[in-house]
């Protein structure tokens, strides 16, 4: 088997297929929140739309998220008169039915009391900027603008129609198998600038590159948000990540080396999903009577 | 440690990260062996979650404990995650070595012990912010609850005047005993001082005391129970 015949079929196991259970069961829980969001804003008509790596093509087993964008039109004040105002009442709409967790600009839904269970769903309430319905802009809870304008179009063409889907699938499975935190965003398009020039090689040849690249000159990257160049600085979040990125880079480079790509994705397990792993976590006090417990000085 | 038995402890090493945690490597930076990459945690042979590491092999391996860095962002450096100063991890009250990672015990065993437990611990506390195993308490609570657990009292008193003594190279029979009672130890509580002395290093002994004799300064107003109860 090459390389690029076992990253393949790394890549196999992690795409879903359309009769997955888990994809019906997300694609449930996107219709039960649409109905929700549309019978509750009757007088409205927002656009709900699939966003993140479901519509970017770049969903992974091992870690996924269904992001969901619910826009009003920008004249509309049906759901609030300000950006604020539409992102607390889509929330305090969603609480009626959802454990709700607000994120950034999302509204992370859970379900059940007690020890929650996540669905996977993110709901991403905005305003559209003028009648074309093409930008938005979305609220940032505890962020220094909270405002930030953004296009879910050219965020989702920039990374589906990149040529590099595959690469940026095995770049996010790369993060979770090494256990390292970095955006996922800054990751995607990373994948796109660094590659731009190696969409024809095979994926192994891709992922080295990648590798090296973050190895030996991260200092001479900047990231950009397509659909918001100017109003978006990404530059310090990822001057933040940079020293993660680069040490991770360097580790993977010099795991290949010495042991394959099986130590570098590590199949042993065959790859549990994100629900398998949470189960198994929440299951540690279950089955392991003692450990060591831990301090600080 | 003399150059050669070295080399054959790093070889051992080498050896065990081949055949157990191939994701993990071994280098030397500056003066000291550090061993970077994944880490695997498992659970029942299952790998449940893996954490971007460091391991620094510190002058007097395997007699000191190895220093585990976190590399991959994912844990907040903060006390309340027990991470500390240089980003340090802090895997285990030291007076517990001899729990969870006896001296003799091997590389290996450091890694399939301690660091996958603090792991799984993070995971768990990723989901459910709490501690599947517990947690020591910070700083001289944690060093008071351990010996309150041991001696059976948590008089302050009687706790420094025990690492006192253990922080001695040897403890006397005929000293008087840390407990209060007035007696010579050799009468008293010298099989429990010893027991004690087996297990906790003269040098981490007399670091705790420090951290004890802070609070004591510090809680001169501690309500008299705690102050003068007796064993």
């Amino acid at each position: 088997m090459t390389a690029a015949d076992y990253l393949n079929s790394v890549l196999a196991n992690q795409k879903f297929g359309s009769g997955d259970q888990q994809l019906k069961d997300l694609r449930a829980k996107r219709d039960e929140v649409e109905t929700l969001l549309r019978s509750s804003f009757s007088s409205c008509t927002p656009s709900i739309r699939y966003a993140g790596s479901y519509a970017k093509n770049t969903m992974i087993r091992e870690s996924y998220d269904l992001d969901i964008v619910c826009y009003f039109d920008h004249e509309d004040t049906a759901a609030g008169s300000s950006l604020k105002e539409i992102y607390e009442n889509v929330r305090d709409l969603l609480a009626a039915k959802y454990v709700v967790q607000p994120k950034t600009s999302a509204l992370r839904l859970e379900e059940g009391n007690g020890d929650k269970k996540y669905t996977h769903v993110d709901v991403v309430p905005g305003r559209f900027t003028d009648d074309s319905r093409s930008d938005a802009f979305i609220f940032q809870n505890s962020a220094e603008k909270n405002r930030l304008k953004t296009n879910i179009d050219t965020h989702v063409s920039h990374i589906r129609d990149s040529g590099l889907t595959d690469a940026i699938c095995l770049a996010k499975l790369w993060r979770e198998r090494s256990g390292f935190s970095v955006k996922t965003f800054i990751l995607e398009l990373l994948v796109v600038d660094v590659l731009a020039g190696f969409k024809k090689k095979p994926i192994d040849e891709q992922l080295i590159h990648l590798w090296e690249v973050l190895r030996d000159s991260i200092d001479s990257l900047t990231v950009e948000d397509p659909a918001n160049p100017e109003g978006n600085d990404l530059s310090q979040v990822f001057a933040s990540q940079k020293p993660v990125l680069q040490y991770a880079a360097e580790t993977t480079l010099r795991t290949l080396e010495s042991s394959g790509w099986e130590s570098v994705f590590r199949e042993e397990n065959g790859g549990l999903d994100d629900a398998e792993r949470a189960a198994l976590i929440s299951s540690i006090p279950q089955r392991r009577q003692q450990g060591s417990r831990p301090w600080s000085p | 440690m003399n150059s050669s038995k070295q080399q054959a402890l790093l070889v051992e090493i080498e050896t065990q990260l081949r055949d157990n945690y191939p994701s993990l490597y071994l280098v030397t930076v500056g003066r000291y062996p550090v061993i970077r990459g994944s880490f695997p945690v498992r659970l029942d042979r299952k790998v449940i979650g893996s954490f971007l590491i460091e391991i620094t092999l510190l002058r007097h391996f395997p007699k000191v404990v190895p220093l585990v860095r976190e590399m991959g962002g994912r844990i907040p450096k903060i006390a309340d995650r027990h991470v500390y100063e240089g980003d340090a991890l802090c895997l285990f009250l030291p007076e517990e070595r001899a729990k969870y990672w006896p001296e003799g015990s091997s590389f290996l065993d450091f890694l399939t012990g301690p660091v996958n437990d603090f792991f799984l611990s993070q995971l768990y506390f990723e989901r459910h912010g709490k501690w599947p195993f517990g947690e020591r308490r910070h700083g001289a609570l944690g060093i008071i609850d351990y010996y309150a657990e041991e001696l059976g009292t948590n008089n302050l008193q009687v706790i420094a005047k025990c690492l006192e003594y253990l922080s001695a190279p040897q403890p006397k029979g005929h000293w008087i005993c840390f407990c209060g009672s007035g007696k010579k130890m050799r009468h008293c509580h010298f099989g429990k001082i010893s027991e004690l002395h087996q297990k906790i290093q003269p040098a981490i002994a007399a670091n705790s005391l420090t951290y004890v004799r802070q609070l004591i300064e510090r809680q001169a107003t501690l309500p008299s129970h705690l102050m003068h109860s007796k064993i």
